[in-house]
């Protein structure tokens, strides 16, 4: 059975995930999202200290916290400010960062002038992300919302501009004398005007046309695919896709980029409102980053943290020496030495238990969530904070951290069989067990 | 010097295994220096480079890359070797490729 089914993953899917690990627009949105990171977290950060974790009307008048928690709040209210403003520029603006990041990204792979094409898609995407209000602009688009429409904009910016760029249009030939930096920007100075000829006829036309913004317009368009992918079963989907893909070795990361845009905006979403006093069971969104960072991988991609207890622990020789290297990564949610140590990868025994268990998890921390039994997510700290203050970091609560033990005994019971056949095959190859055994026994 | 870029998926586990060729190429008074690198990225850290060594999560690279460096030589790193941190057969593997 297992042969069947390799072969038949092999046959149909592996040509995809190569195509897809490989493709360089989605090979760029990944090395963008990593350098957003830090932009994410300054922006929650700001805005979860301008609020106290508790609301001080909650607590007895005149204790020591009630006194703590009031001064907090009327701290904030009164100086928060730039501290609201900060998340605003951040976490609120994140498109802003998205287009000079990705930008950047895929000129280099096209080895075009990386600092002027980050200045022709950061025009370009001004010109269509911004109205002009008051005297000043807009930043109505620059957050979440305007994710995918900066995701489009930056590709069909820096496609154009090296399609024209490499047929030579419009190249201004200097002399020799002028100097390199000067050459490079004349070269794209046609170029940009074409491009910003072309962004400023499709804004016109959807404004006069259609009477509404690129971006919104964009975002209906796309409103009942994201709504079919902005749920548990999007997100159990694709953790299903991204782990037969890392099963072939491939990166999983190339897989969850589909998801990246709405777990940022939903992110973003469940932190303003953190921000603006809503409770953190009464969060708008589960699907994000940490439910699945945070609750789906644990140990790793396959929520393998199990199977390496199980490998320490087993009397293989060999497996053994894998869990012994392993285990300490682990609880970092850094799992290559067991994925390719075991090996995991391309291993058709374990394959079952490294698809399931992650989207096990992923469906039972949603569940946990939508019930109430844990806060919804508006902190994430990153998928390698070490485990336990990664899981109380999300929502701020010690709940977090009992579910996330109870997923490592549900993982333990998944992968055990699994696990148990795999020992045996090693044993025998160890010599340590022979077919035969129990009629040498009775022997 | 040889001058190796090792190139995964901007993983942690690469900096383990640089950390560890590293330390084994001292320790055999071989003047090396592993520049580590996510391979989405390799086209900005791939200059001056002797080989390019890819970790296997990103052995599909490959083709790609041979391609794009035809100067360089370039060899993924065998899963157990990387699973296990086997630093001295990795090493092994750059020095045959570079002797080549």
């Amino acid at each position: 059975m297992f042969e069947k089914l390799t072969k038949f993953l092999e046959k149909r899917l592996l040509p995809i995930f190569e195509v897809v690990g490989q493709q360089v627009h989605i090979m760029s949105i990944q090395s963008a999202f990593q350098t957003l990171i830090p932009v994410t977290l300054i922006g929650a950060v700001a805005l979860l200290i301008q609020r106290p974790p508790v609301s001080y009307e909650t607590l007895e008048v005149g204790s020591f916290f009630y006194n703590f928690m009031k001064g907090w709040s009327d701290l904030s209210a009164n100086y928060g400010d730039p501290l609201r403003l900060l998340n605003t520029i951040t976490l609120g603006s994140i498109s802003v960062y998205l287009s000079i990041s990705f930008s950047y990204f895929l000129s280099s792979k096209y080895s075009l002038n990386q600092i002027t094409s980050v200045f022709i898609t950061f025009t370009s995407f001004l010109l269509v992300h911004t109205l002009s209000i008051d005297g000043g602009l807009s930043n109505r688009y620059f957050g979440g919302e305007g994710m995918f429409s900066t995701l489009i904009v930056v590709i069909v910016t820096v496609e154009l501009l090296n399609f024209l760029v490499k047929h030579d249009v419009g190249k201004i030939k200097l002399p020799e004398a002028v100097p390199p930096v000067l050459q490079a920007s004349f070269t794209t100075l046609f170029p940009s005007f074409i491009i910003y000829g072309f962004w400023t006829l499709i804004v016109l036309v959807t404004k006069n046309v259609f009477g509404t913004e690129v971006p919104g317009m964009i975002m209906d368009v796309l409103a009942p695919f994201l709504a079919a992918f902005n749920s548990l079963f999007g997100t159990v989907l694709t953790s299903v896709l991204a782990q037969i893909a890392f099963w072939f070795g491939i990166h999983s990361d190339s897989i969850w980029v589909i998801m990246g845009p709405i777990f940022q905006s939903n992110f973003e979403v469940n932190v303003a409102a953190y921000g603006a006093g809503v409770l953190p069971n009464a969060l708008p969104h589960i699907v994000s980053s940490p439910l699945v960072w945070g609750f789906g991988t644990i140990g790793g991609s396959g929520a393998t943290l199990a199977f390496a207890i199980q490998l320490v622990r087993s009397k293989s020789e060999q497996l053994r020496a894998v869990g012994k290297i392993g285990i300490i990564p682990s609880f970092f949610n850094v799992n290559e030495p067991i994925l390719f140590g075991a090996p995991i990868v391309l291993n058709p025994v374990l394959f079952i238990p490294f698809v399931l268990a992650q989207a096990v998890n992923i469906s039972i921390a949603y569940g946990a969530m939508a019930i109430n039994l844990v806060n919804k997510p508006f902190a994430w700290p990153g998928s390698i904070t070490p485990v336990v203050i990664q899981q109380f970091l999300i929502s701020f609560d010690w709940r977090s951290i009992i579910l996330w033990i109870f997923l490592i005994a549900v993982d333990y019971v998944i992968w055990y069989p699994f696990f148990k056949m795999f020992e045996k095959e090693k044993l025998k190859e160890e010599g340590i067990i022979v077919d035969n055994y129990k009629e040498t026994q009775i022997a | 010097m040889i001058n190796v870029l090792l190139a995964c998926n901007a993983g942690v586990s690469t900096a383990m295994m640089e950390k560890k060729i590293a330390e084994e190429a001292k320790r055999r008074n071989i003047e090396l220096i592993v520049n580590a690198a996510s391979v989405s990225r390799i086209e900005s850290f791939v200059k001056d480079n002797d080989i390019i060594v890819l970790g296997p999560q990103v052995r599909f690279a490959s083709k790609k890359i041979e391609k794009e460096y035809p100067d360089i030589p370039v060899y993924v790193i065998e899963m157990a070797d990387f699973g296990m941190m086997r630093a001295d057969n990795v090493l092994d593997n750059i020095l045959r490729v570079l002797s080549k």
